[in-house]
């Protein structure tokens, strides 16, 4: 009366559970320690246990009832999975070919963007000047007044002149002002990435806005003849820093592009495409901020030279334009999969590499 | 289409619909990512619960650490600061600045690099960020997923503690900003990838990383003398009988035999014996009715070995059938 059926999925958790146990014991340790904490034959039997599990799963899938069993498979299998085609990052060796590679190549990726926010704050520049050139009330419009301080249209031509060469207190006060700068635009240009999200036209407007509001001062300084010297003052530091919030917002402008404009891909794969590029160029500008406020904080302070203020626009507009030109064009294709896709992320589908 | 063409459109497709090696797709809540063997794995969606935990913990850390550095800097800088003079005031104004600028920023973008996506918070809540095709997390990915942070966690917050922020007086457009504020922050319950703005920008996702652990298998006797599988001989079922329940009741079934002894009510094991002999009509060979938990086992299983040489003959029975 008695039905029997043998249990083929009993006997074959039999057979393999000694595998798993083993694979589970090596996963463990690699996610703890690393997986170079792994010896030569224990990483030479990494990748065969990890395949003998995942034929387990497909297995166990087909004949295996055991909810307990699968679900382990499952768990095992993707555990093993990150261990061996997501290994953990050297933070030096990632930053490294970070600044030698992917930034600048991401840069250069968007480069049609990077012109446009060029464009969008050059114009906002030069409509900040013509309007407050033709009726300086309009000054306030553009420039905050807390910020202006004392250089307002109504100021003397000794204020102004003032303004420009007066070295502040010396010593900490410098840091503090360093910092200060670094952290306010940082926040700026990384919300000005952000904000591409959506649509990109806050960016847009950004961009204008800070435009015009140099275009203002300008034109403010240009009354009284000093043009020149608030070049002098302002650009030492200005190069570094205009291109970083350049920079950010040509991240903002090619994210909110890829949204809209998704072209061959669906619209969220083409947003990530485009989101992991600008997202590097953000973090990159951060850098350009950092040393925009180191200049801006102690050199223009200390500097009151007018030759050395140009000198220094010179160099730093030079210095940035070979960085970005010239730097990790060939480093690209050798070693890129080893430390970073970004290369490749337009050219090919992303596809874990075998363990070596 | 022949091969060449093929080729040109995997080429150009990166990341497309149909990639070559790593695919993925989502059914409800669970996600499958085929692995370059052709198995596909399969994910869970992180909780929304998992993930506010993971957050807290992390944000607790970085809390703590700022404090930490600050009280730090004010302990070295004391001399200075005890002649209170401005400088000194500056000094520990640009380090507290510093401070939270950089361990703020950097904190989730460090760890998620090093630990490939599992940072303090989210390995205490089992969840971890994965790329959506599959692929290692590199610096981009993880620099994009966290630098959208401050737009769709701290604007909204602010806006809420303190409305004047917002600089917006007309009343339309207000409530313009708000729903405007709400999509970025609400963006995790609005997509069926259930992912921030980040996680989109990214194109990454957080899935529940659960390390579950091989339990005895519940076929095995208590007693390893017996031959395996054959069923219990005090509690014979028929091919009849057997047929009645499918695939989910044997797993609901499962779950609770797992739990026995200690997290169960011994009443409810007797309420479940007893309806399923009533459902199969089962009489006890011994006149008398059985106890529960072995009745129990030996009905799981004669109806795992049932279930599943019915499966070997490619019919799955997912549910009862009456």
């Amino acid at each position: 009366m008695a039905t029997e059926y043998r249990l083929r999925s009993y006997e074959f958790r039999r057979e393999r559970e000694a595998g798993w146990a083993e694979l589970e014991l090596l996963v463990k340790q690699a996610e703890k320690k690393g997986i170079t904490s792994l010896d030569a034959a224990e990483l030479q039997r990494l990748p065969t246990l990890y395949r003998s599990v995942l034929s387990s799963l497909s297995v166990a899938r087909a004949i295996s009832l055991d909810k307990n069993v699968i679900q382990y498979l499952e768990g095992l299998s993707a555990r093993a999975y990150f261990v061996i085609y997501c290994r953990k990052r050297f933070l030096g060796k990632t930053l490294l070919h970070y600044f030698l590679v992917t930034f600048p190549a991401s840069v250069r990726r968007i480069r049609w963007a990077v012109a446009l926010s060029l464009g969008v704050m050059i114009l906002g520049v030069l409509a900040g000047f013509v309007l407050t050139e033709n009726d300086p009330s309009r000054f306030f419009s553009f420039v905050d007044e807390g910020l202006a301080g004392e250089r307002t249209p109504d100021a003397s031509y000794e204020t102004l002149h003032a303004s420009l060469y007066t070295a502040d207190s010396m010593g900490s006060r410098l840091t503090g002002l360093a910092t200060f700068l670094f952290t306010h635009n940082a926040r700026i240009g990384l919300l000005c990435f952000a904000v591409g999200f959506v649509a990109g036209v806050p960016v847009l407007l950004v961009l204008f806005a800070n435009g015009a509001m140099l275009g203002a001062m300008w034109a403010v300084y240009a009354a009284k003849g000093l043009s020149y010297d608030f070049f002098a003052w302002v650009m030492p530091h200005g190069v570094t820093e205009l291109l970083a919030v350049v920079l950010c917002g040509a991240a903002g402008l090619s994210l909110g592009y890829g949204l809209v404009f998704p072209g061959r891909f669906r619209r969220l794969d083409n947003l990530a495409l485009r989101g992991r590029n600008a997202g590097s160029l953000a973090v990159g500008a951060v850098l350009l901020f950092f040393i925009a406020a180191l200049i801006e904080g102690f050199f223009r302070q200390l500097v009151q030279d007018v030759d050395t203020r140009t000198a220094v626009i010179v160099g730093t507009a030079l210095m940035w334009l070979a960085y970005f030109m010239l730097v990790g064009r060939k480093r690209g294709q050798g070693e890129a999969g080893d430390v970073d896709e970004a290369d490749h992320v337009f050219q090919s589908p992303r596809q874990p590499k075998a363990v070596p | 289409m022949n091969a060449a063409s093929a080729n040109l459109r995997k080429a150009v497709s990166p990341a497309a619909s149909k990639p070559t090696a790593v695919a993925s797709s989502v059914e409800g809540q669970r996600l499958s990512l085929m692995t370059p063997e052709e198995v596909p794995l399969v994910f869970e969606l992180a909780a929304t619960g998992s993930r506010a935990l993971a957050f807290t913990i992390d944000f607790l850390i970085v809390a703590a650490t700022v404090l930490v550095i600050i009280f730090i800097a004010i302990e070295a800088l004391k001399g200075a600061v005890s002649t209170g003079d401005a400088d000194s005031m500056h000094l520990i104004g640009a380090v507290v600045d510093l401070t939270i600028f950089v361990v703020w920023n950097f904190y989730f973008i460090v760890t998620e690099l090093r630990w490939q996506g599992r940072t303090v918070g989210k390995r205490l809540a089992r969840i971890r960020v994965i790329a959506r095709d599959g692929g290692p997390l590199s610096a981009d990915l993880v620099f994009a997923r966290n630098l959208t942070r401050d737009l769709e966690m701290l604007i909204p917050l602010l806006a809420i503690i303190q409305p004047a922020v917002i600089g917006i007086e007309d009343p339309a457009l207000l409530t313009v900003c708000w729903l405007w504020l709400g999509i970025l922050a609400l963006m995790p319950l609005m997509n069926r990838y259930r992912a921030r703005i980040g996680d989109l920008v990214a194109g990454t996702l957080v899935v529940a990383a659960p390390t579950e652990r091989l339990l005895p298998d519940l076929v095995e006797k208590e007693d390893p003398a017996s031959e395996i599988g054959h069923g219990d001989p005090r509690y014979p079922f028929t091919t009849e009988q057997l047929d009645t329940y499918g695939i989910r009741e044997l797993q609901i079934l499962e779950d609770v035999l797992r739990r026995y002894p200690d997290q169960i009510d011994p009443e409810l094991l007797t309420t479940i014996a007893e309806k399923i002999q009533l459902k199969l009509a089962w009489q006890s060979p011994e006149g008398h009715s059985p106890e529960p938990y072995p009745f129990l086992r030996a009905f799981y299983s004669a109806q795992r070995a049932r279930l599943e040489h019915k499966m070997l003959f490619g019919k799955r029975q997912e549910q009862k059938v009456r």
